[in-house]
């Protein structure tokens, strides 16, 4: 960022920038009132009140100080009292990502978006690589998952759909996230719960109002399904297949007999392609979640990220992702936090004796870095981080100097 | 204008106010509340239309308007409403104010006390939250109340520091420096008001808050209202700006192209600091950068 020159810093010190005053200028003395200060900081005053306030805030460091806690954190939105240690403690992460983000993703189109896409990019799977379908029905008998969290998708309220051993990816992670599930079946668990019913509401009722219908195909699928590697995908897949609007009984017992043909009828009648695609995709999706993780991670996370407020509370880096309503401890270090900066997903902070974190991702993971010039390592207190692009930082410590790096804190500079 | 006058003029949007205010469930009445709306329009648009009036108090907080008079009122319920919205919120706030426990609880209990209206005799209840007239939330106010406390009561304890203590606690309570140096020409001064006077209060305020009070991009964005990149954008427009418009102001008080830019470079040269480096220094008394000492209340943690 380009300086002022010095004598511009000198002359608004001496508080000789102020122009003639004009009638809404008020003498630097008369402080606004609380409510107009409010106002202000809640962007809710008129034009002509607004600049009569700035003209004041020019002049008064107090009353500057004074909006600035007042805007801090958040626009009117109070810091939570719990402690770093009684936020860390008071739940898992994982499900306080789900609280969260259960409340903010109540948007239901934000759901069928998420279904969509996870359909979209397992059917594209499926269609490509039919084959390892059978290697994620047959391979392991603890197969990986793509968890999807049900809130994400659907406004319904968490339900036993969340797997007891629910792994969680990252610390902090928003609800709409990826985990690496070990419970049996998780494919089904893969499947996108935001179709309004949810596939597995869809799977239970096919497996129960159907019984009747399915009486030959479930014991054809049994009888032939009976080696250790039948799985539930199989159950959901059969479920799927015979009902009266998709297909007719007669495939289920192809599908049980034989999973290929299974993923060959899935996918022959395009009309179909509501219900047997998507729970077909699911199933891919179970062995090529390593695949679509970064990409459903980065679809469901960009606007989390951005939307992130951040403050500092007793040392501690919180970030509240639902304007303030509720905040998680961000990044734990040693030594407590005094400032940090955020830039779109980019997002530092800085702490005593030299304590310096940084996430590229809006907070889901963290990098200690560790500032190094001329082989002395940076110390001191960090008192400030300017983010002037992602590349170029620049930290300022409180006994030894400032820091600039131009390359995202991989070389630095002392000044 | 007669206040009955006025009063007459908001009948019309008074009444859906009252309404819409639950004014009513503090036994508020309508006449005491079209005072309350009277008394913040005398305040703020005394002469305003009829329409601009009722414009304004439409925008007022008017639910919580009545809570925070009623409170101030004495009303019981008003009092329990209170404290279940916002007491433990004041607490928070106070934490974050102070980010020291024991402060904050002092802070919010001392609040506490003047929202209540308790005094020293015990026989006038003379609440602060009879302040409060709606333009922002209620909340913020209190916030805004505390900030304006705390900042207060860091002032007086300033200036009651002992020398010893000012020692000890190093450079931040050094005495201060004197005011900025004496310029060899006062032409450039001359020039400099200039361009800044010419500058919006919106700009001001953001050169003000980010070269003197060290203020975080993110900071002054959100005090704002805008996004950090347009703060730094604005940042460098001014820098450039100012630069060019004094250099301007030179050469109108008869100074060559080369004589200007000369005048505006040697004032960065002789001095050899960076503007933060200066600011620092006119803030923590240091004379030279190897010790900077960030300006108060620098970077979000600042202490």
């Amino acid at each position: 960022m380009t300086e002022v020159p010095k004598i511009v810093v000198n002359r608004l010190r001496m508080g000789r920038s102020q122009p003639a005053l004009s009638e809404q200028a008020k003498p630097a003395g008369a402080h606004p009132d609380a409510d107009l200060l409010t106002a202000f900081a809640e962007q809710r005053l008129s034009a002509t009140e607004r600049d009569g306030v700035l003209d004041h805030l020019a002049l008064c460091e107090d009353c500057r100080e004074v909006v600035v806690l007042t805007v801090l954190p958040a626009d009117g939105v109070a810091l939570p009292l719990a402690t770093e240690a009684e936020t860390a403690q008071s739940m898992p992460v994982s499900r306080q990502s789900q609280k969260r983000w259960g409340s903010a993703f109540v948007w239901p189109n934000l759901g069928w978006v998420a279904v969509a896409a996870a359909v979209a990019v397992a059917a594209a799977v499926l269609l490509k690589h039919p084959e390892q379908r059978d290697e994620a029905r047959l391979g392991s008998a603890t197969p990986p998952s793509v968890t999807i969290a049900p809130q994400a998708a659907t406004p319904n309220p968490p339900s036993e759909r969340q797997p007891a051993g629910w792994a969680t990816v990252q610390k902090a992670q928003p609800a709409l996230q990826l985990g690496l599930s070990k419970k049996e079946g998780a494919g089904i668990s893969a499947t996108p719960q935001g179709d309004g019913g949810g596939l597995l509401a869809k799977r239970r009722n096919l497996g129960e109002a159907d019984r009747p219908l399915a009486s030959d195909t479930r014991q054809a699928f049994e009888s032939v399904a009976s080696t250790p590697q039948v799985t539930n995908e199989q159950v959901a897949v059969s479920g799927a297949e015979v009902s009266p609007q998709t297909a007719p009984a007669g495939d289920g017992n192809l599908v049980a007999k034989n999973d290929a043909p299974a993923i060959e009828k899935a996918k022959a009648p395009p009309q179909e392609i509501s219900s047997s695609d998507s729970e077909g995709a699911a199933i891919a999706a179970t062995a090529t979640q390593l695949q679509i993780q970064g990409r459903l991670t980065s679809a469901a996370q960009a606007a989390p990220a951005h939307n992130a407020t951040w403050a500092i509370a007793a040392g501690a880096l919180q970030r509240s992702l639902d304007a303030g309503q509720t905040w998680q401890s961000a990044v734990h270090t040693d030594h407590p936090f005094l400032c940090y900066a955020a830039r779109d997903e980019h997002v530092w902070a800085g702490g005593e004796a030299g304590t310096l974190f940084h996430s590229p991702d809006g907070g889901i993971t963290w990098i200690q870095m560790k500032a190094t010039f001329k082989g002395q390592a940076l110390s001191s207190d960090v008192t400030r981080i300017d983010i002037r692009d992602p590349a170029a930082i620049v930290i300022f410590t409180r006994t030894d100097g400032t820091w600039n790096s131009r390359d995202g804190g991989k070389t630095w500079e002392k000044n | 204008m007669s206040k009955s006058a006025q009063r007459g003029q908001c009948k019309p949007f008074v009444a859906a106010l009252y309404e819409r205010s639950g004014a009513t469930a503090y036994d508020l009445s309508a006449e005491q509340f079209a005072a309350i709306l009277d008394e913040i329009l005398h305040k703020y648009l005394s002469s305003g239309s009829a329409e601009q009036k009722a414009a304004f108090c439409s925008a007022l907080r008017v639910e919580e308007l009545a809570l925070a008079r009623a409170c101030a009122d004495g009303n019981e319920r008003a009092w329990q409403d209170f404290i279940s919205r916002y007491r433990q919120k004041l607490q928070s706030m106070a934490l974050h104010i102070t980010r020291d426990a024991a402060s904050a609880r002092e802070l919010a209990d001392s609040l506490f006390a003047d929202l209540y209206g308790v005094n020293a005799r015990g026989s006038v209840r003379s609440s602060k939250l009879v302040f409060y007239t709606g333009r922002g939330s209620l909340e913020g106010w209190l916030r805004t109340v505390m900030a304006q406390e705390f900042i207060n009561r860091y002032r007086k304890q300033k200036r009651t520091v002992s020398l010893e203590e000012q020692t000890e606690a190093g450079v931040q309570f050094a005495a201060p420096v004197p005011e900025g140096p004496s310029y060899s020409d006062r032409r450039l001064e001359v020039a400099t008001d200039e361009a800044l006077a010419e500058l919006s209060a919106e700009d001001r305020f953001t050169l003000v808050s980010y070269y003197l009070d060290g203020r975080t991009l993110a900071e002054i964005a959100r005090t704002l209202g805008l996004h950090e990149s347009s703060v730094s954008r604005r940042l460098d427009r001014l820098s450039t700006g100012l630069r060019k418009r004094i250099l301007a102001g030179l050469r109108t008080q008869g100074m060559s192209h080369a004589q200007a830019t000369e005048a505006l470079e040697s004032d960065v040269r002789d001095l050899q600091l960076s503007l933060r480096s200066r600011l620092t220094q006119d803030s923590g008394g240091k004379t030279f950068p190897g010790g900077k000492v960030p300006a108060r209340g620098a970077g979000d943690g600042t202490d």
